[in-house]
């Protein structure tokens, strides 16, 4: 089990992180530098070949630790350096989920999946039933346990995913587009599962497409274009404002997207509840056509 | 029906026993099968199996999976030792062949030793699941790796199946023709799902390997713990002890000139 940290404890910091893969011209992150405090939700947003999913992999540690490329500036997790570690020494802190979830099972039923990385740690047998019962427990998956992994359904591998993931009790959770495979559901459910573990001081970094989630669920959402940051903060003044540029409308969520069509004041509502607020008052008996 | 699929859960006294003894008398079967070259013992080998298959529960669709190989099997490996193995007597003449009684005699016994060796594998992978096979290996102090690229393996074989399954539907679905036409038409609809599976699967190998790397596997840790250790009862250890007396006493018996007059 990790030591406690004090919340506000800072747990990643990037100082100017360039990284090119081999055998490509272009780099992929560009001087990025940001912090993430302990216990955020960070939400990473961006046009495709931004550098999101790079960006995870730094976070991670798997840049440079596993991944091969020039790489530039310093990545800190809760103050210590990624370099010169394995990834295998860095899973104590960081854990990483990837999109697809059929490439990140191994084993061949689920308490398997979970108990391989704690019997590769050397934890007593009495540990390891712990942590795997705590894992199940946050994700619901205790009607599985004995069930192959590949016979479950996209959201319940991906939370299969997660669950060998926590079982090793990471401070940092990193997850990239996680979602792409759910339903809707299945979605909801995984964002409830990321808050509630990010409320009880797990650092939370993920990767995602659905604006419309993360302007919900995220501490602070970090805009990502061309491999450099181009916007970060909380998500009302990331995603509630437009950028000089369709693009940046396009970037809003939807609501938000609307407020701008009936020439609102910015920042815009970002989540469907702000948004009956603000427009709440606007809406009167016989406004709507035909009433 | 894959090798990932072929465990059958059923409850028996033998599926009771622990994983390692559910390994090792199969295992000793089949080696006792390669070791004896006489028909008769053979035949006794067989009934054997086929005892250890009633007593493990093993359903006769799965022992029919298994014995549709023979159907192969059996003909190739009967016409091979007739025809090219001629020792004693000729039984019949087939212009340039003659078929011999030692022809004979290799031909039904080397069928008998593949029946039971062909036989058994089911008693290892219908009647336990995969994790227990791996448990039984690493109890068996198997080095770690070899005993987690059994796993990995195993592992990978319904993830190819559904690959495979996705790629040829959607070549398919583009027109490409896999079922039909001539030897070139076929090449080249199976290099259209070859191609892609490659390029799927050295993808995934990618993920994969960071998400192993990132469990510990590769780590020089000789703590390594277990979880779910077997743990053999005095029937199992009488069983496998008993098991490899029978084949060390086999082998020692094979080695003196009696016993070569009488296994082989």
């Amino acid at each position: 089990m990790n030591e406690p940290i004090p919340p506000g404890t800072e747990a990643i910091r990037l100082t100017d992180i360039r990284f090119r893969y081999r055998g490509a011209e272009e780099l992929a992150l560009d001087g990025v530098s940001l912090a993430v405090q302990q216990g955020e939700l960070l939400g990473i947003v961006g046009p495709s070949g931004a550098g999101k999913s790079t960006l995870a992999l730094v976070m991670s540690g798997q840049i440079p630790a596993f991944v091969e490329g020039a790489f530039g500036g310093e990545t800190l997790l809760f103050g210590r350096t990624t370099r010169g570690w394995r990834s295998a020494d860095l899973a104590e802190i960081v854990g990483m989920v990837y999109q697809d979830p059929e490439a990140q099972l191994y084993g061949l039923t689920v308490e398997e999946e979970l108990v391989l990385g704690l019997e590769n740690r050397c934890l007593p047998p009495e540990e390891i039933r712990e942590r795997v019962a705590w894992a199940l427990d946050v994700t619901r998956l205790h009607d599985v346990l004995e069930k192959s992994p590949y016979a479950l359904s996209g959201g319940q591998k991906q939370r299969v995913v997660i669950a060998g993931v926590l079982a090793l009790q990471p401070r940092i959770l990193v997850l990239d587009e996680p979602t792409s495979a759910l339903d809707p559901r299945g979605k909801s459910g995984l964002y409830e599962l990321l808050t509630t573990l990010a409320r009880s001081g797990v650092t939370v970094v993920i990767v995602e497409h659905d604006i419309e989630r993360l302007a919900r669920h995220a501490d602070r959402v970090c805009w990502l274009e061309d491999g450099r940051v181009a916007a970060i903060g909380p998500p009302e003044e990331v995603l509630g404002r437009p950028a000089e540029s369709a693009a940046g409308v396009l970037r809003m969520p939807q609501v938000a997207q609307l407020a701008h069509r009936l020439d609102l004041a910015a920042p815009y509502p970002i989540t469907v509840e702000r948004a009956a607020e603000v427009f709440g008052h606007r809406l009167r008996p016989g406004w709507v056509e035909g009433d | 029906m894959t090798i990932a699929s072929f465990y059958v859960p059923r409850d028996s006294r033998y599926r009771r026993l622990s994983a390692p003894t559910k390994l090792m008398i199969p295992l000793a079967v089949m080696t006792a099968a390669f070791l004896i070259g006489q028909p008769m013992l053979n035949l006794a080998l067989v009934g054997l199996v086929a005892v250890l298959l009633w007593l493990a529960a093993i359903p006769r669709s799965v022992v029919r999976t298994f014995a549709s190989v023979l159907r192969t099997l059996i003909p190739v490996i009967t016409i091979g030792w007739t025809i090219f193995f001629r020792s004693g007597e000729v039984l019949l003449s087939i212009g340039p062949v003659d078929i011999t009684s030692g022809g004979l005699y290799r031909a039904i016994a080397t069928d008998l030793r593949f029946t039971a060796i062909v036989l058994a594998v089911p008693l290892i992978l219908a009647a336990m699941p995969q994790q227990d096979l791996v448990a039984a290996l690493r109890w068996l102090h198997l080095p770690y790796v070899i005993c987690f690229i059994i796993a990995l393996s195993l592992r990978t074989i319904p993830t190819l199946e559904r690959d495979v399954t996705l790629i040829r539907d959607a070549q398919r679905s583009r027109g490409v023709e896999l079922d039909r036409g001539g030897i070139r038409v076929r090449l080249r609809g199976l290099a259209s799902v070859v191609l892609p599976l490659m390029t799927v699967s050295i993808g995934r190998l990618e993920v994969m390997s960071r998400v192993i790397e990132s469990r510990g596997v590769t780590a020089r840790r000789p703590c390594r713990t277990f979880y779910r250790r077997p743990r053999p009862s005095r029937l199992d250890w009488m069983l496998m002890l008993g098991s490899i007396a029978a084949l060390l006493g086999i082998f020692a018996f094979s080695l003196t000139a009696a016993g070569r007059q009488l296994l082989s």
